[in-house]
């Protein structure tokens, strides 16, 4: 088997018994993405000579036998994940040439585990998107099809897996963009528990929502990432303390008397068939392995994709407020006032769907639209959290489609926001109530295009999210694509 | 309703230049994308508590201790407006 | 036509925390532009604000204070507008649940009521190139805290915003969160003032007025603008809601903008700054941390130890002197004799010397003794004198200064007796003249007595005695 499609497991062991250096490791993902990433367009920087640099550094670890789980293990971030005198441009014009002087926390912790940084990967702009095409340095395409979208906004780092560009990766969810990417291209991703991870280097799209979280081949590879990166940060204030067990804990545990929810409103009409039917194929083996399967009700659905629009778009209006070309990032030519030059730099600088959810978002907050819409939305966020309280009460996971559809063509529904919008409704609920969630694939469709399912947690219970994401994925075969 | 009179409130309240032609498009998608977001009005709001935030005890707060400060060419660095050690605006109008 | 003014206020006192409030950087005044920043308070994409205890402690301080309810859960919000001085283009606030509300301060017979007091980031600095046609920003100030004080529309003229502003700051200076120093910056008042015709229920529109640099400014700008809005209502116009700006030099104030457009700042929680949680433990620790406010010690002044009301004052002005003074009648209660005292010779030698009553070489113990011994009569009060200064110069017990340089006075009445009996033999002629009515002659027989009697005697003793010889026959 060819060495980009082995999972961290075989790696590590590869790595530690010499059968391959860090170096080697390294030149040869990096020869890969030069060979087939013209194609897919997944990175927007690679850092060749930094990788390196850390890669004869992890390899003295080696060879002192004081490897940890990720010594010498490449890994690529989205662009949205500050990373020190590195580009990190968010995919937008906005930040083409900006050059953060300091790494986010959990690129220090990486660093810390004597991980390698591979590059950072293509996304939607400033994460806004589903489908990875409002780049400014170009869309990305799915490996599986390259006419097709590979989801978003993490769409270049789902992407760096399937592909084979990177053992691993780091994206950011805020209303599914780790789960949607990973379910459009066939891998594995995780949005952990709201507070799991520290958002501190992470460029904010919407503060109360965003979380990193891996993404990878497999739900084990996702734990072993997790813990790397998990834990209080004095950094970021709303990051939790959280206790030990371990990602990885119930790794192999049995399923029997584990209680399945499954919310019957997120398999209605929206969805395709083919997803459906994939996911109530996944629920079957679940229930051969001895898992109970109860069908529960989430009534606040209904409004979930409201809330989620008008509470992202609020607090990414406000985020954004700071980029008008005066501290960093593109300056317009244009401009003889201070008013003048901020509105051009701002006008130039951002994409179309920034602009829509800059205005949504100021809109919501508005004097005259605050009650109507923001502080209702606020209350429906309650609602929702209501909705899974009560669900968790009887079920120790609830299973639902990761996305309606599997992975759209090019150009077929992007110039259509709301049906962008719409497309949403299974992951938004999620980063609303801040509960941790995974997406596996569990299918494939009449084209061959990979069918993610969802797992949902009680909060801080990644382990049993991956546990459960595990028992499924060992008797699962995928359809690697080949790229 | 979403037209463009209302984008052009919205887009000087977060100083965003759109043209005219700009404005009548933004008007037509906001238009739909305000309607999709128009089911929340239904809702009725039966508590006033909307406390999102966990909150964290005073005595867990951060420390009143001073950090050395970044080196201000490291500030400076990112800015193509650079003026005296600060950051240069064109004059703003009062 | 008479009118009556509604005047409130808004006042931004800089807390003298160490570092900012959502970052580690200095927040001390000054500096090189740009060299007290980071990343989090010059608004750098990522950055996340961490609040500081301090700074959320002086807030609570100031609200007690004041007289204020704490809430126990308070939170902070985001106030969005756009300007060169804000990196982040959002101010952090608390607009929903300030740290405290309700609180009050007497200027004498009427109270102010404090609407509420809230925490906030400070802005940066910027400075206008007028020839280069640029504007330069400085984000050291970025992230300093304030408080904002707010009041209600309870004052009604000048002379009480004056008072109101010296007694905030007074009770500020006490509690140890704010210097308090208009001309430096750390204390800024915005004034906000209509007026109505007298007897009317309705509220006039009102001006804001800015820029007020100094507690004078602040009476002749509210001055002015009395007047102003009394001439428009008086010829029968209307006064325009605006914010305005106070000119120093003319005494005038000028309005800021012709159009007034309301800032629609877009409100809405902090999602990054957990709200805050007190105990009443918290609150009861922090309240026991306060020394006696300045209010509290007027009325033991005045009430208890029988002071002047203008010497109350004198003494409470200057928390330091007011400590001073507490702790010399701690240890010995002539509490007027110590007030007079302190007013009069300790302050002399402060100002003659230019000291700070921080920096003295004694303590207030050892002025307590100084003044006990003269009451005591062992020194004169001349002696008193002297001795403070030499303690000014080089510190020492005043008992040993008084021995060292012969300044103890005999209290040995009998010798005083023996004495006057000898003058009285040996100037038969005076004190005949003396009982004829000379009361001249008394100085002239004193005077043989403390001859006699030689260093150390004591004026007061020798008075009392002659007095009663004389008269006795």
């Amino acid at each position: 088997m060819e060495i980009h499609k082995h999972n961290l497991r075989s790696l590590r062991s590869m790595l530690d018994k010499r059968e391959i250096s860090a170096v080697e490791l390294v030149e040869l993902y990096i020869k890969r993405i030069k060979e087939v990433d013209h194609k897919t367009n997944s990175y927007i920087t690679v850092c060749e000579e930094e990788a390196l640099l850390q890669a004869k550094e992890a390899q003295k670890l080696i060879n002192s036998g004081s490897s940890g789980s990720l010594t010498g293990i490449p890994v690529s971030l989205k662009d949205n994940i500050c990373t020190k005198d590195i580009r990190t441009t968010c995919a937008s014009k906005m930040l083409e040439d900006f050059y953060p002087p300091y790494d986010a926390t959990v690129v220090k912790k990486l660093k810390a585990c004597g991980a390698v940084l591979l590059g950072k990967t293509n996304m939607d702009e400033f994460a806004m998107g589903g489908s990875s095409q409002t780049s400014y340095f170009g869309g990305v395409k799915n490996p599986y099809d390259l006419s097709r979208v590979p989801g978003g906004s993490s769409g270049g780092a789902a992407v760096s897996v399937a592909a084979g560009l990177a053992p691993v990766s780091l994206g950011s969810d805020t209303g599914g963009s780790i789960r949607q990417p990973a379910s459009f291209c066939g891998v594995t991703g995780l949005k952990p528990t709201y507070g799991t991870v520290s958002r501190y280097g992470l460029i904010a799209f919407a503060s109360s929502l965003d979380q990193i979280g891996p993404i990878a081949k497999s739900a084990e590879d996702c734990g072993i990432i997790l813990d790397s990166i998990a834990g209080y940060d004095s950094d970021d204030p709303t990051t939790a303390h959280r206790g030990a067990p371990g990602s990885c804990s119930k790794i192999g545990m049995p399923l029997n008397n584990l209680k399945i929810g499954i919310p019957k409103e997120f398999f209605g009409d929206g969805i395709n068939e083919d997803v459906k039917a994939a996911v109530f194929a996944a629920v079957k083996e679940y229930e051969k392995m001895g898992c109970q399967v109860l069908e529960v009700s989430f009534p606040s659905l209904k409004y979930a994709i409201a809330a989620y629009y008008l509470i992202s778009s609020a607090e990414a209006s406000s985020n954004l407020s700071r980029y008008d070309g005066i501290k960093f990032g593109y300056r317009s030519k244009n401009g003889e006032s201070y008013e003048e030059l901020i509105k051009n730099t701002r006008a130039e600088g951002f994409g179309d769907e920034v602009k829509r959810r800059i205005l949504l978002g100021t809109y919501a907050l508005s004097s005259g639209y605050y009650d109507d819409y923001y502080k209702k939305a606020a209350y429906v966020r309650q609602k929702i959290k209501e909705d899974y309280n009560r669900i968790f009460n009887t079920c120790d996971v609830i299973i639902t489609p990761t996305a309606p559809t599997t992975a759209y063509m090019i150009g077929e529904q992007e110039s259509n926001p709301v049906k962008m919008y719409l497309a949403d409704i299974c992951t938004v609920t999620v980063n609303i109530a801040g509960l941790p969630a995974i997406s596996t694939t569990c299918g494939y469709d009449g084209k061959g295009m990979p069918i993610g399912m969802s797992i949902v947690g009680r909060p801080f219970d990644e382990s049993t999210i991956i546990g459960v994401a595990d028992a499924f994925e060992r008797n699962f075969e995928r359809q690697e694509v080949s790229i | 309703m979403a037209d463009v009179r209302l984008i052009s409130h919205l887009a000087e309240l977060c100083k965003i230049n759109m043209t005219e032609r700009e404005l009548e498009i933004k008007a037509e998608e906001m238009n739909s994308i305000i309607n999709l977001m128009d089911s929340i009005r239904e809702v009725n709001i039966d508590n006033n508590n909307l406390n999102s935030n966990n909150g964290t005890y005073y005595e867990n707060l951060r420390e009143d201790i001073i950090e050395k400060s970044f080196d201000r060419d490291e500030m400076l660095k990112n800015s193509k407006g650079v003026r005296e050690g600060c950051f240069s605006v064109p004059k703003v109008v009062e | 036509m008479r009118y009556i003014p509604v005047i409130g206020l808004e006042i931004h006192a800089e807390l003298s925390t160490s570092s900012k409030v959502f970052c580690t950087c200095s927040a001390q005044f000054g500096g090189e532009q740009n060299t007290r920043c980071c990343p989090r308070c010059a608004g750098l994409p990522g950055t996340l604000p961490v609040l500081n205890k301090k700074a959320v402690e002086y807030a609570v301080k100031a609200g007690l204070s004041l007289d204020c309810a704490i809430n126990m859960y308070n939170s902070f919000d985001r106030k969005n507008y756009f300007y060169p001085d804000l990196p982040k283009a959002y101010q952090i606030t608390q607009f929903d649940k300030p740290v405290c509300i309700n609180g009050g301060v007497d200027i004498g017979g009427k109270i102010i009521r404090i609407n509420r007091i809230h925490l906030e980031e400070d802005a940066g600095k910027l400075i206008h190139d007028d020839f280069e046609g640029i504007s330069l920003a400085d984000f050291n100030r970025c992230g300093v805290p304030l408080i904002e004080i707010v009041t209600e529309p309870d004052i009604s003229s000048a002379e009480e915003a004056r008072a109101f502003v010296e007694a905030v700051s007074l009770r500020l200076r006490y509690a140890g969160v704010c210097d308090c120093k208009m001309e430096e910056g750390s204390l800024r008042v915005d004034v906000n003032i209509s007026i109505m015709p007298e007897g009317s229920a309705q509220l006039g529109t009102r001006a804001e007025i800015k820029n007020l640099n100094s507690l004078k400014s602040i009476v002749r700008a509210i001055e002015y603008e009395i007047s102003r809005q009394s001439e428009i209502l008086d010829s029968g116009g209307k006064v325009v809601q605006e914010t305005r700006r106070f000119n120093d030099n003319r005494g005038t104030t000028n309005a800021l903008r012709s159009k007034e457009e309301a800032h629609d700042y877009r409100y809405f929680p902090e999602p990054d700054i957990p709200a805050v949680i007190f105990t009443e433990e918290d609150i009861e620790n922090i309240k026991a941390s306060l020394p006696k406010m300045p209010q509290k010690r007027f009325e033991e002044y005045t009430k208890d130890f029988g002071l002047s009301e203008d010497d109350a004052r004198l003494i409470i002005s200057d928390k330091a002197l007011s400590d001073f003074y507490d702790n010399a009648v701690a240890e010995y209660p002539n509490y007027k004799g110590i007030a007079n005292f302190i007013l009069v010779e300790l302050l002399h030698q402060l100002n003659k010397n230019e000291a700070s009553i921080d920096s003295l070489a004694f303590s207030p113990s050892e002025i307590a003794q100084l003044v006990r011994l003269s009451d005591e009569s062992k020194i004169s009060k001349n002696a008193a004198k002297d001795i403070l200064r030499i303690m000014f110069e080089k510190g020492g017990k005043p008992e040993v200064i008084a021995k060292e340089n012969g300044f103890l006075m005999d209290t040995n009445v009998d010798a005083v007796i023996a004495a006057i009996k000898e003058v009285m033999d040996q100037n038969q002629k005076a004190v005949d003249e003396y009982k004829a009515g000379s009361e001249k002659v008394f100085g002239f027989l004193m005077g043989q007595v403390t001859r006699k009697l030689g260093k150390g005697s004591n004026p007061k003793i020798i008075r009392e005695e002659l007095t009663k010889a004389l008269k006795g026959g």
